[in-house]
């Protein structure tokens, strides 16, 4: 079954058309990973799909709904997060209050002007139960800026989760990362993916192959190809666009 | 008709000066996202230091020279104080500009005096000219000149040298011109002597029209604000534009609510096109 | 039972509110000082316009340089009822209070998508449209004499008892009590839930979206409660002087309390603003009855705290925890 689909995606900028025509499947309960090279379009497609840009043309439909032009908080609201290439965190607070903000967004609170948030308990159990899954019990009231980049990074991912989206947008989540800190992160994406359904962007085609089930090859605003990584492995047209420019 | 169209020139001159004055504003706003308050008390400067060296030298050396001290007064700011808050929360760079403003028109009231003085123009531009369908005065038709020529020649600048090129550049990501090897610090002092002097000349061009005042300085900053809203941060031709709106608007119908005007347009425009006629869409806004 | 009353009295005398509240209480008996009260009233005023305006400077991070605009508003809708529609204390104070609140809103939603210095630039230019409508509009604002003859009526309960606001001593009490109030309620709204989605919007207003937040709505929310704040302030300042100027529109207003806000603080801590307002205001009165070119000290005052302590005095005193942030 399909969760998220695009018909004839397209926006521009200016002469470049970053993203051209794009008609792309995403099935639900798999990892689908989108790959290319640099300046193919593929942070400009998620940047479509979650509504911080408008498409010129084309449609976007999550789970059957038309979610073409909402505002960011709406396609939010309705199952979708993503996680950011560039770490995208409330730098000058702690990891307690970075995981606090995404869940007292799922848990609904926000509008209450007079309750006090030292008494939302199930929003402070959420929070701890978050923040020692992925490792970082004890620094709770650590301010971000002074964590180490590995740590940060998983953070990242964590505060996209906070949302339990059905839908989840990783945007190269091991970028940055060294080689010993890669296999943390590539686990801790694998067992996700057991729950969420998730479309990656990510540049270690190793990792690449061996996590997903769907790829889709970008190239030049295009979908150059899409299929199993077997498929695309074997694809020609991919080896000459892309994986032969590698070699 | 002709009262009309005697408005209407009026209302041309004013845009042309008004014009000067935001676009060294909007220069330094784009360039270094400093909103300047202190700029209003550069134009009142340039006045005086005309007013004081026009009865020793002349209006056309006085010119050049009170443009040149109110250059230097700019470099001092920029120097001394505002560039320690480049990058800082625009409140920083918007009230430290503010207590400058403050504490200049107070020296303008210990130097010169409370009361006003008036600035006779030049000799040889007094009395009227005869344009055919109107008589109009020379000294009017003379700062439209002026006013136009020193446009043209930031035009030039900003467009035909490569430090204008570099300013623009600036103006958009200054990382990049720092990455270009470009001394950022340097170009932004040199922006801000700019837009300094365009205050300052507009400052000397303006002072026969009206007699100069402590209080000028502040009464010339509000319209500079509108305009800059009402082109869009940044653009050169919004602020020509802009200027020309609100002389022309302000000058057409007078009466007790002429000053509003130009506000009630910003607003309507903002409706229509939030970021001004001409301006483009920037990281100063979401 | 009496472990509970215990609780409460140990957080209510652990709270830096009592103590500010009980240090104006019995600062009319204080020997020598006690006796401005009328400065003393002011202090409060400011106090409360502050407090409100640092809900959008301190905890949202929107730089307005326009609040002097609703703050002069709310004084001249309140002087106008009282002139034209209503004598009385309570309607015109809840009417002034109402439509310096309205206007604030429709501001707001012209400028909530904006941020930074554009947002400040917007502020300006709409303070300075309310000004010249204020200057010009003899017929209802009294133009360049503004409104006069506001006095201070009596509230009370009609047979049960009656307090004359006319006396400086009884204003004081009274302006006293909203701003105790109103200092509680600003505690409990940048403490609540509401409250940490605005710090979120400051920290990175991007991501605040991203996890599902509509920032716009919570930016236009803040910008009008701050001008709820300022125009309740703006009321209380008319019924100070009797009289409403246009002054009080000007922009310089709007440039003091943005001052007063840094000054003592507001940026790193919530009693910052309160810290602020009052120094500032007794260190303006001082100097301008003794010099007359204090405007030249005053500026460079400015200057001074921007660059040198731009966290104010409460960020130099709390500077060793590491980081600025308001709880």
């Amino acid at each position: 079954m399909a969760i998220l689909q695009t018909e004839n995606l397209t926006k521009s900028f200016g002469g470049l058309t970053a993203v051209d025509h794009i008609n792309l499947v995403v099935e639900a309960n798999c990892i689908t990973s989108i790959i290319g090279p640099n300046g193919a379009g593929k942070t400009t497609l998620f940047n479509l799909i979650t509504g911080i840009l408008k498409p010129d043309s084309g449609k976007i439909s999550f789970g059957g709904e038309d979610i073409t032009n909402l505002p960011i908080h709406k396609i939010v609201s309705k199952g979708i997060s993503r996680s950011f290439q560039v770490l995208n965190l409330y730098d000058e607070l702690s990891v307690e209050e970075n995981i606090w903000i995404g869940i007292q967004a799922h848990q609904g609170h926000g509008k209450e002007l007079f309750s006090h948030v030292n008494r939302l308990p199930a929003v402070k159990e959420r929070t701890y139960e978050i923040i020692r899954v992925i490792g970082l019990a004890g620094k709770e009231n650590e301010t971000v800026k002074f964590l180490p980049y590995g740590e940060r990074r998983l953070l990242e991912l964590a505060l996209s989760l906070t949302l339990e989206p059905s839908l989840l947008l990783l945007d190269e989540p091991m970028s940055g990362l060294g080689a010993d800190e890669r296999p943390r992160i590539l686990e801790f994406i694998r067992d996700l993916s057991q729950r969420v359904s998730m479309i990656l962007v990510e540049h270690d085609m190793d990792a690449v192959m061996s996590i997903s089930e769907r790829i889709a090859v970008m190239y030049q605003g295009r979908l150059l190809a899409e299929g199993t990584p077997e498929e695309i492995k074997q694809n020609d047209e991919v080896q000459d666009a892309y994986l032969g420019g590698l070699r | 008709m002709e009262l009309f169209l005697c408005y209407l020139t009026n209302g041309i001159v004013n845009g042309l000066i008004y014009a000067v004055v935001a676009l060294g504003f909007t220069l330094i706003l784009g360039v270094m996202q400093v909103i300047n308050f202190s700029h209003g008390l550069l134009f009142a400067f340039g006045a005086y230091f005309s007013f004081s060296l026009m009865k020793y030298v002349g209006f056309w050396i006085a010119l050049p020279i009170s443009c040149f001290f109110v250059g230097v007064m700019g470099i001092l700011i920029e120097r001394l104080a505002v560039r320690r808050v480049y990058g800082k929360n625009p409140l920083f760079g918007l009230l430290l500009t503010f207590g400058i403003a403050m504490a200049l028109e107070e020296v303008i009231r210990m130097v010169w005096g409370k009361p006003g003085h008036s600035v006779t123009a030049p000799d040889f531009i007094a009395g009227v000219v005869n344009l055919g369908i109107m008589y109009y005065s020379k000294y009017r038709l003379f700062l439209a000149g002026l006013s136009a020529l020193v446009i043209l020649l930031v035009w030039i600048f900003l467009e035909r040298t490569p430090y204008g090129a570099i300013i623009k550049a600036g103006a958009h990501d200054s990382e990049m011109v720092m990455a270009l090897g470009k001394n950022l610090p340097k170009m932004r002092t040199l922006v801000f002597g700019l837009g300094a002097a365009l205050a300052g000349v507009a400052g000397v061009i303006a002072a026969p029209i009206h007699s100069i005042r402590p209080v000028m300085g502040t009464y010339v900053l509000m319209p500079a604000f509108v305009i800059v809203v009402l082109g869009g941060i940044g653009s050169f031709w919004g602020s020509i534009i802009g200027g020309l709106i609100f002389g022309i608007s302000t000058s057409l119908y007078p009466g007790r609510f002429t000053d509003i005007i130009p506000y009630v347009l910003m607003a309507l425009i903002l409706l229509w096109r939030p970021r001004g006629l001409m301006g483009e869409k920037s990281i100063l806004e979401v | 039972m009496n472990s509970v009353v215990w609780q409460w009295c140990r957080k209510i005398l652990g709270s830096p509110m009592f103590w500010i509240a009980g240090f104006f209480a019995i600062f009319p008996f204080i020997p020598y000082i006690g006796e401005f009260i009328s400065m003393g009233t002011e202090v409060l005023i400011w106090c409360l316009f502050a407090m409100g305006f640092n809900i959008l400077l301190g905890y949202t991070g929107l730089p307005s340089f326009g609040h002097g605009a609703y703050f002069g508003i709310g004084a001249y809708a309140l002087g106008i009822t009282f002139k034209h529609l209503i004598q009385g204390v309570w309607i015109p104070l809840i009417l002034g209070v109402l439509v310096g609140t309205l206007f604030t809103a429709g501001v707001g939603l012209l400028i909530a998508r904006k941020r930074g210095i554009y947002f400040a630039l917007l502020t300006i230019a709409f303070s300075q449209m309310f000004f010249f409508v204020a200057f010009r509009w003899d017929e209802v604002t009294g133009g360049e004499t503004g409104l006069s003859g506001v006095d201070r009526m009596s509230v009370g309960i009609p047979s049960l008892f009656s307090i004359d606001l006319s006396s400086g001593l009884n204003y004081y009490y009274f302006v006293l009590a909203i701003f105790a109030v109103s200092m509680l309620v600003i505690w409990r709204i940048v403490h609540s839930p509401f409250g940490r989605v605005l710090q979120a919007i400051r920290e990175n207003e991007v991501r605040t979206k991203y996890v599902g937040y509509n920032t716009t709505a919570y930016k236009w929310a803040s910008f009008t409660l701050s001008g709820l704040f300022a125009s309740l302030a703006g009321c209380l300042h008319v019924l100070l002087q009797n009289a409403a100027f246009p002054e009080v529109l000007e922009w310089t207003k709007s440039g003091d309390v943005v001052m007063m806000t840094l000054l003592g603080g507001g940026m790193v801590n919530f009693y910052g603003s309160i810290l602020g307002a009052s120094i500032f205001i007794i260190f303006r009165d001082l100097l301008s009855s003794f010099w007359e070119s204090w405007l030249l000290l005053y500026g460079s005052v400015f200057v001074i705290i921007i660059l040198f302590i731009p966290n104010g005095i409460l960020g130099i005193l709390t500077q060793k925890k590491g980081r600025a942030v308001l709880k």
